[in-house]
C-alpha cells in the first residue's frame, strides 16, 4: 500500500516537473526542473529495486549532465537569460506528442505481457543485483563496454577541439 | 573466444592510437600524420579485402559474415577516399590535424561495429560512436559559422532520433525478452508479436531513418552537407549511409523479416515521400552542396525501393547500389572540393563557364551527375536498374513506375548544373584553377571505377548476390 | 492494488510524450537538449522496468540503461561544447536564430 502511494507520488512529481521543464520560459528554471525530474526517475529506479542505477542516475545525470548544463547556461547568461516564452508550432507538436503517447499506452495495454512468450512475468524482486550487472558487463556485454571507451575518448577529443580557443580568434 | 574475427576492428583501434600518439610526437609538419593515417587505413582496406573471414563470437553478438565484409570494405573505401580528399582541402588548424584523422578513424570504427553486431546494446553504442565522431568532424571548421551550426543540427536531430530508436528498442527487447537479434528473430518467427512489439518496430524504423536521411528524419541532411567540411560531407553521404542501410538490413530483412506486413507498407510510403521531397526541393537549390544533399535524399528513396523488394535480390541490389553510389558521390564531392578550394564558393552561379575554364573538372562532374541520374553506361545506371528490378520481382510495379518518374525528374536538375557549366559563361575572368595531384589522381581513379562498374557489372553483381545469400544461410 | 509493469510503462510513455513536445517546441538549443534528455529517461524507465519484471536473470535492460546514461552524458558534453563555441562567435543560442542556412 505504501509502495502504491509512493509510486503515484513519484510519478506525479516526474510528470509535473517534466511539464514545467518543457513549459518554463526561463531556461535556468528548466534546468532545475530537469534535475528534480531526474531525481524522480532515480526514485523510480530504486522502487524497481535497481539501486545501483538509481545511484548512477544521481551521480552522472544530475551530478554531471545537469550541473554542466547549468554551467553553460550561466556562461551564456546574456542570451539565455532572455525569455524563451514564445514557442513555435505548438499545435503540431502537441498532436505529435499526444498521438505517440496515446499509441504507446494503447499498445502496452493491449499487450498481454504474461503470455507473450509463453511464460509469466516474473514477480518483482527487490534484491540487489550489482554482482550480476558486473559479471554481465565483463562477459556478455564486454564488446559494447570496450566500444564505449572509444566513444568517450572521441567525445573528449571532440569537446576539447571544439571549445578550445585559438590564437587570433576574435573575442 | 576467437579474437581473430575482430582483427579488422582491433587494427583500426591501433591505427587511431598511433595517430593520437604521433600527434604528441610531431610538433610541426602535421601533414605527416595525415599521410601516415592514409597509408595505414589504405593498408587495412587491402587487408580486409583480401582477408575475408566467417564466424561468430560472444554468443552471437558479433558476426563476421559476407555482408559485414562487404560493408566494411565500402566504409573503409569511403574513409580512404575522404582522407585523400581531406589532405589538400580541409581548413583545420594544424594543431587539430591529429584529432581530425583520429575522429575519422573512430567514426569508421563505430560503423564497422555497427555492420557486424547482432546484439542491440552493441549496435546502439556503435551507432552512437559513429554519430558522435561525425558530429565533431562536421563542426571542425570552427572559424566557419556554418560548420558549427551543422554540428549543432546534426547533434540535436541525431539525439532526438536515437531517443526514438531507444524507446523502440526497449519495446522490442521487452517483447522478445532478449537483446540478441537471432533470438528476437526466433520469437518473431514463432508468431508471438504483440502490439507493443509492432509499435517498437515502427519507432525503430523512424530512428534508423535518421542515418538513411529518410523522410521525415531527413531535415538535417542539407544543413550538415552545406556546413560540414566537404570531405566530411562526402564521408557522411557514403560511409554513414552505407552503415545505416546495413543496420536496417540486419534489423528488417533479417530479424523482423516475418513481420514484413508491418514495415513494408510503411517503408513503401516513406520511399515515395523520400524520393519526391528530395527531387522536388533539389530543383530550387542554388548551392551545389545543398543540391547534392537533396539528391542523396532522393537516392535513399531509390535504395528503399530495392530494400522492400525480394529478399536476396533486394539485399544484393542495395549492396551493389551502395558501392556504385560511393564511387559516384565521392567523385562529385571531390570536384566540389577542388572548385571550392579555388573560388571559395559552392554556389551554382560560380560554376558558369567551368567547361571552358576547366574542362577536366567539368567532364568529371558531368560524369558524376549523369551516373547519379542513372544514364548508361555509368555505374549509377546499373545500380538503379538493379534496384528497380528487385522491386519488380516482388510485384511492386506502381512503386517502380513512381521511382522511374522521379528518376526522370532528377535528370532535370542535374541538367541545370550541366547547363550552368557548359552553356553559361562567367562574367568575370577567373585565374586558372590549381588542382592538387592527389585530387587529380582521386578523380581519375573514381571515373575509371565508375566506368568499369557500369560496363562490366557482372562480377560485382555475382559478389553481392553471393553475399546476400550468405546472410541467410550463415547465421550460427 | 499493486504496481504492475504496465504502470511503469504508462509513466514512461507520458514522459516520452512530454519530451517530444519539448523537443519540437523549445527554441533554445539547451532547452531542446534537455527535452531530449527526457526522452532518454523515458526509455531508461522502460528498460529498467522490463529488465526487473521480464528478464531479471540477465538484467539486459539495466545494462542497456548504463550504456544509455554514459552515451547521453557524452552527447550532452559535446552539445554544450558546440553551444559554447557558437555563442562565442555569434552570441546566439536559439535554434531558430541558427538560420544561416535555409531549408
Amino acid at each position: 500500500m505504501v509502495e502504491t502511494l509512493l509510486f503515484y507520488v513519484f510519478a506525479a512529481a516526474i510528470v509535473f516537473t517534466a511539464v514545467m521543464m518543457v513549459l518554463s520560459p526561463n531556461i535556468f528554471h528548466s534546468a532545475i526542473y530537469l534535475a528534480l525530474c531526474l531525481f524522480g526517475v532515480a526514485a523510480i529506479f530504486a522502487m524497481l529495486g535497481s539501486f545501483f542505477l538509481a545511484g548512477l542516475q544521481v551521480l552522472i545525470y544530475i551530478g554531471a549532465v545537469v550541473v554542466l548544463t547549468i554551467f553553460v547556461i550561466s556562461l551564456t547568461r546574456q542570451v539565455s537569460g532572455e525569455s524563451d516564452a514564445q514557442m513555435g508550432n505548438i499545435l503540431p507538436a502537441f498532436l505529435t506528442a499526444g498521438l505517440s503517447t496515446t499509441l504507446i499506452i494503447l499498445a502496452v495495454l493491449k499487450t498481454d505481457w504474461n503470455t507473450m512468450a509463453g511464460e509469466s512475468v516474473a514477480a518483482l524482486e527487490k534484491t540487489n543485483n550489482v554482482t550480476l550487472l558486473g559479471n554481465q558487463l565483463i562477459s556478455s556485454f564486454v564488446l559494447p563496454f570496450e566500444v564505449i571507451s572509444v566513444l568517450l575518448l572521441a567525445a573528449l577529443i571532440g569537446a576539447v577541439v571544439i571549445v578550445s580557443k585559438d590564437a587570433g580568434e576574435n573575442k | 573466444m576467437n579474437l581473430k574475427l575482430l582483427s579488422d576492428e582491433l587494427m583500426l583501434t591501433g591505427i587511431i592510437t598511433a595517430v593520437l600518439l604521433l600527434d604528441f610526437i610531431i610538433k610541426d609538419k602535421k601533414q605527416i600524420i595525415a599521410y601516415t593515417f592514409l597509408a595505414l587505413i589504405a593498408g587495412l582496406t587491402l587487408f580486409i579485402g583480401l582477408h575475408r573471414q566467417q564466424g561468430v563470437v560472444l554468443n552471437g553478438s558479433f558476426i563476421y559474415d559476407g555482408i559485414s565484409w562487404f560493408s566494411k570494405l565500402i566504409i573503409m573505401l569511403g574513409a580512404v577516399l575522404a582522407t585523400v580528399m581531406s589532405l589538400e582541402t580541409i581548413k583545420v588548424k594544424p594543431k587539430y590535424t591529429g584529432a581530425y584523422y583520429a575522429l575519422m578513424g573512430t567514426s569508421a570504427l563505430g560503423m564497422m561495429f555497427l555492420v557486424s553486431s547482432k546484439e542491440l546494446v552493441t549496435l546502439y553504442v556503435a551507432l552512437e560512436l559513429a554519430t558522435i565522431s561525425l558530429i565533431v568532424l562536421s563542426a571542425m571548421h570552427k572559424h566557419d559559422d556554418l560548420s558549427l551550426e551543422a554540428g549543432m543540427k546534426y547533434l540535436l536531430l541525431g539525439a532526438l532520433s536515437s531517443g526514438i530508436l531507444l524507446y523502440g528498442l526497449s519495446l522490442v527487447y521487452a517483447s522478445a525478452k532478449t537483446t540478441y537479434l537471432d533470438r528476437i528473430m526466433a520469437v518473431v518467427s514463432s508468431g508471438a508479436a504483440g502490439p507493443a512489439f509492432i509499435l517498437g518496430i515502427i519507432l525503430v524504423l523512424l530512428g534508423v531513418g535518421f542515418k538513411l536521411s529518410m523522410v521525415p528524419m531527413h531535415v538535417w541532411t542539407p544543413d550538415v552537407y552545406q556546413g560540414a567540411p566537404t570531405p566530411v560531407a562526402a564521408y557522411i553521404s557514403v560511409a554513414s549511409k552505407a552503415a545505416g542501410f546495413i543496420f536496417a538490413i540486419r534489423l528488417f530483412q533479417y530479424t523482423f523479416l516475418k513481420l514484413d506486413y508491418v514495415w513494408v507498407p510503411i517503408l513503401m510510403v516513406l520511399a515515395v515521400l523520400t524520393m519526391m521531397i528530395g527531387n522536388l526541393v533539389a530543383i530550387s537549390q542554388k548551392n551545389l552542396k545543398r543540391l547534392l544533399a537533396y539528391s542523396t535524399i532522393s537516392q535513399a528513396g531509390y535504395i528503399l525501393v530495392g530494400f522492400v523488394g525480394a529478399s536476396v535480390i533486394g539485399i544484393s541490389s542495395v549492396l551493389f547500389y551502395l558501392f556504385a553510389y560511393t564511387l559516384t558521390n565521392i567523385l562529385a564531392f571531390t570536384v566540389l572540393a577542388v572548385v571550392a578550394k579555388n573560388t571559395g564558393s559552392d554556389e551554382l552561379a560560380d560554376y558558369s563557364g567551368l567547361a571552358r575554364r576547366e574542362p577536366f573538372l567539368a567532364v568529371s562532374l558531368m560524369l558524376a551527375l549523369l551516373s547519379l541520374a542513372g544514364i548508361p553506361p555509368l555505374a549509377g545506371f546499373v545500380g538503379k536498374f538493379y534496384l528497380f528490378y528487385a522491386a519488380m520481382e516482388k510485384g511492386y510495379v506502381w512503386l517502380v513506375i513512381i521511382a522511374a518518374l522521379n528518376s526522370t525528374l532528377s535528370l532535370y536538375y542535374y541538367l541545370l548544373v550541366l547547363r550552368q557549366m557548359y552553356i553559361y559563361d562567367s562574367a568575370v575572368e577567373m585565374p586558372k584553377m590549381k588542382i592538387p595531384v592527389s585530387l587529380r589522381i582521386l578523380i581519375i581513379v573514381c571515373i575509371i571505377a565508375i566506368l568499369a562498374v557500369g560496363i562490366m557489372p557482372g562480377w560485382f553483381i555475382d559478389t553481392t548476390t553471393e553475399i546476400a545469400q550468405n546472410m541467410f544461410t550463415y547465421t550460427k | 492494488m499493486t504496481i504492475t509493469l504496465t504502470h511503469y510503462v504508462v509513466l514512461s510513455a507520458v514522459l516520452f510524450g512530454i519530451g517530444v513536445f519539448g523537443a519540437l517546441t523549445r527554441r533554445n538549443a539547451i532547452g531542446i537538449m534537455m527535452s531530449i534528455e527526457l526522452i532518454f529517461n523515458a526509455a531508461n524507465i522502460n528498460m529498467v522496468a522490463f529488465s526487473r519484471f521480464i528478464t531479471p536473470e540477465t538484467a539486459a535492460g539495466e545494462l542497456f540503461t548504463m550504456f544509455i546514461i554514459a552515451v547521453a552524458a557524452a552527447e550532452s558534453v559535446l552539445g554544450l561544447a558546440i553551444i559554447l563555441a557558437i555563442y562565442r562567435k555569434r552570441q546566439v543560442l536559439n535554434a531558430d536564430q541558427m538560420d544561416l542556412m535555409k531549408w
